[in-house]
């Protein structure tokens, strides 16, 4: 048995289906770290566990498995496969129809875990530039401010916020906040 | 704040907003929305979105059931769960008549009647409630039941909690939506939780309760859980209860706060006080307003039973908070969540406005447990009790001619009959209870 790369939790109440996934998952590197045999149960199960993958039944019990796609998906909770034992449209979610090789399984396991990792990281890219661009906006305004105020020009206002922030040992930002709530203060 | 049309709807346009619900809500604070497409926005954002009031339980009548809503530009707010199929953003209502009146069933434009009327002695009163809820798990059928996220071993090795989980979305949610989160934790009970709000003014801390009590419960749902406000859902445990924090300020300052006074309570905060405890009893139904609602209000369980005061007893109705200054306030303990936000709110105000115009004085504090005492004891203080059930509260709201001036006759009327309907339907119904007590001894 090589090392796991991957935990996966199942969402199924077919004990075929779940032990045949394993099987095939165990040989490439996944580990089944939970399941569930409802919709409200397996949430809850990949909330806790909060696994690379998970695996979903379409005849997952009660129904609107379509629901679930979309809460894993705008939730960022993990890759999600859909595994079809019956007859079911799941729109752009990846599905497969039971049975499916062990190799095709896999290999579709691997790169649904791959392609989470990127956009997990594409997602934390977009929200580090979301609150660079907030605060660039706040130092903006705070430096408008200074100028307009203090009558002088936007490098000066910059070197004020600047040494201000180092005399009191906070981020530019947040001396750039204090200025927008305060400016009577700094003004004088 | 001061948001306009165009705001609006040039947040809509950027933000991908497809959907819009106009919300408001119907007497018991069950929340109410017309959905509307963006297309449709600048009709409703002038007022001209129509929608039958006869279908609202405690509106009006089908022969008057044209109503029009209008929003309140500055509870635009976006939902944060709809990202990808079209964004959902709310709009918090004021109900119309077609004539261009403000429509007398409606509960937030009531609550606006009593802060008009506290305007005119130049005081905004602020609201802080601390909501309790349960969060318990939903079965494979989709159903809820009384199992809670905490209980058992079936957790314990997992990394993370998922009541803690959940609490914490529903922070995040709350707080991209604009909502001010104060604190939030676990509470006694297992399964129980509670998030507090920051405070500010009464109308729009109840549009924010309006909002959070479904945001709750769509966070918790999307966890695999059900959230419930039901003030007891378990006996013989904790129920949710919603104490509220009340404060008076005028021109931006609190003025129950007398730095030269005892204990630094203003003469104002004293008679209002006086107000909270004089009109107990008429404003519980409003308050408390389920059958269940008084399975809470019992002895043992942290919950008001004594229509009394204190400074640290947490078992009177009225307790004061040590902290003084802008925060120098009064803590309200009776309410629970399943009320109207709006109409409680307008009950807590006009009681306490009402011990400000009368001078009423409040008996001395109690900082005794008064489930300790006797009843000669209780008697010595002059302490009464809340009603018992639901029935009661409604003769004793009967009773006040004020309280029912401060919901307004109409709503006085429905909401009576509501309430009334509700307590006749629970009394004829034969409980567990009784039969595993009757059914072989008898």
């Amino acid at each position: 048995m090589g090392i796991y790369k991957y935990d996966y939790c199942i969402g199924t109440g077919n004990a075929g289906l779940k032990k045949a996934v394993a099987a095939y998952l165990s040989e490439a590197g996944f580990y089944n770290c939970g399941e569930g045999k409802n919709i409200p149960e397996f949430l809850r199960v990949l909330r806790l566990n909060q696994p690379w993958l998970a695996i979903i039944d379409t005849a997952l019990p009660p129904g609107n498995i379509r629901q679930l796609a979309s809460i894993i998906e705008e939730d960022g909770l993990s890759a999600a496969l859909f595994i079809d034992t019956g007859i079911t449209n799941m729109n752009s979610y990846m599905l497969l129809k039971w049975p499916v090789e062990a190799q095709v399984l896999s290999a579709v396991a691997e790169t649904l875990c791959l392609e989470f990792a990127r956009k997990k990281a594409l997602k934390n890219q977009i929200r580090g530039l979301e609150k660079k661009l907030i605060n660039r906006k706040e130092i903006e305004k705070a430096k408008g401010m200074l100028m307009q105020n203090m009558n002088i020009d936007e490098d000066r206002a910059y070197r004020y916020l600047q040494t201000k922030s180092m005399e009191k040992r906070i981020t530019m930002i947040e001396m750039a906040r204090e200025v927008i709530a305060n400016p009577g203060y700094f003004y004088a | 704040m001061g948001k306009t049309k165009e705001d609006i709807l040039h947040n809509v346009k950027e933000s991908g907003v497809r959907f819009i619900h106009m919300q408001f809500t119907d007497l018991a604070g069950q929340l109410k929305n017309v959905a509307i497409t963006r297309d449709q926005l600048d009709k409703a954002l002038d007022g001209e979105i129509m929608f039958d009031g006869s279908s609202i339980e405690g509106f009006v009548r089908i022969e008057e059931s044209d109503m029009y809503l209008r929003p309140d530009f500055d509870t635009f707010a976006i939902f944060p769960w709809h990202p990808r199929e079209g964004g959902m953003a709310r709009l918090m209502c004021d109900v119309y008549n077609p004539d261009g009146s403000p429509f007398e069933g409606c509960p937030r434009s009531q609550l606006k009647r009593m802060i008009e009327l506290a305007k005119k002695d130049n005081y905004t009163m602020n609201c802080g409630p601390e909501a309790e809820f349960f969060m318990f798990h939903i079965d494979e059928n989709g159903a809820p039941t009384l199992e809670t996220h905490d209980q058992g071993g079936y957790f314990d090795l997992a990394p993370t909690d998922l009541g803690e989980s959940a609490r914490r979305d529903m922070v995040l949610s709350l707080e991209e939506m604009g909502l001010e989160i104060e604190a939030s934790h676990h509470e006694v009970a297992p399964g129980q939780h509670e998030i507090d709000f920051k405070y500010s003014d009464a109308l729009h801390t109840a549009d924010s309760l309006s909002t959070f009590r479904f945001v709750i419960r769509t966070i918790a749902q999307r966890h695999g859980l059900y959230a419930t406000f039901m003030p007891k859902p378990i006996a013989m445990i904790n129920g949710s209860g919603m104490h509220t924090h009340l404060s008076l300020f005028t021109n931006g300052k609190n003025i129950f706060h007398d730095p030269n006074a005892p204990e630094e309570m203003s003469q104002e905060m004293l008679y209002f006080i006086g107000g909270l405890l004089q009109h107990a009893k008429s404003y519980t139904a409003v308050t408390n307003p389920l059958v269940n609602s008084y399975k809470r209000l019992v002895p043992g369980y942290e919950a008001p039973v004594y229509i009394a005061w204190s400074y640290r007893n947490r078992s009177p109705l009225v307790r004061v908070p040590a902290r003084r200054g802008i925060g120098t306030r009064v803590e309200l303990r009776s309410p629970d969540p399943s009320c109207n936000p709006y109409l409680a709110f307008a009950v807590m105000l006009r009681a306490g406005l009402d011990g400000i115009h009368n001078k009423i004085t409040p008996p001395d504090p109690v900082n005794l447990n008064i489930y300790d005492m006797t009843d000669e004891e209780k008697a010595d203080y002059g302490i009464d009790r809340l009603p018992e059930n639901l029935y009661d509260a409604v003769v004793d709201l009967d009773n006040s001619p004020l309280i029912r001036e401060a919901l307004g006759e109409h709503i006085y009327n429905r909401f009576r009959e509501g309430r009334i309907k509700e307590w006749l339907e629970y009394r004829i119904q034969v409980h567990d209870w009784e039969v595993k007590q009757y059914l072989t001894r008898f």
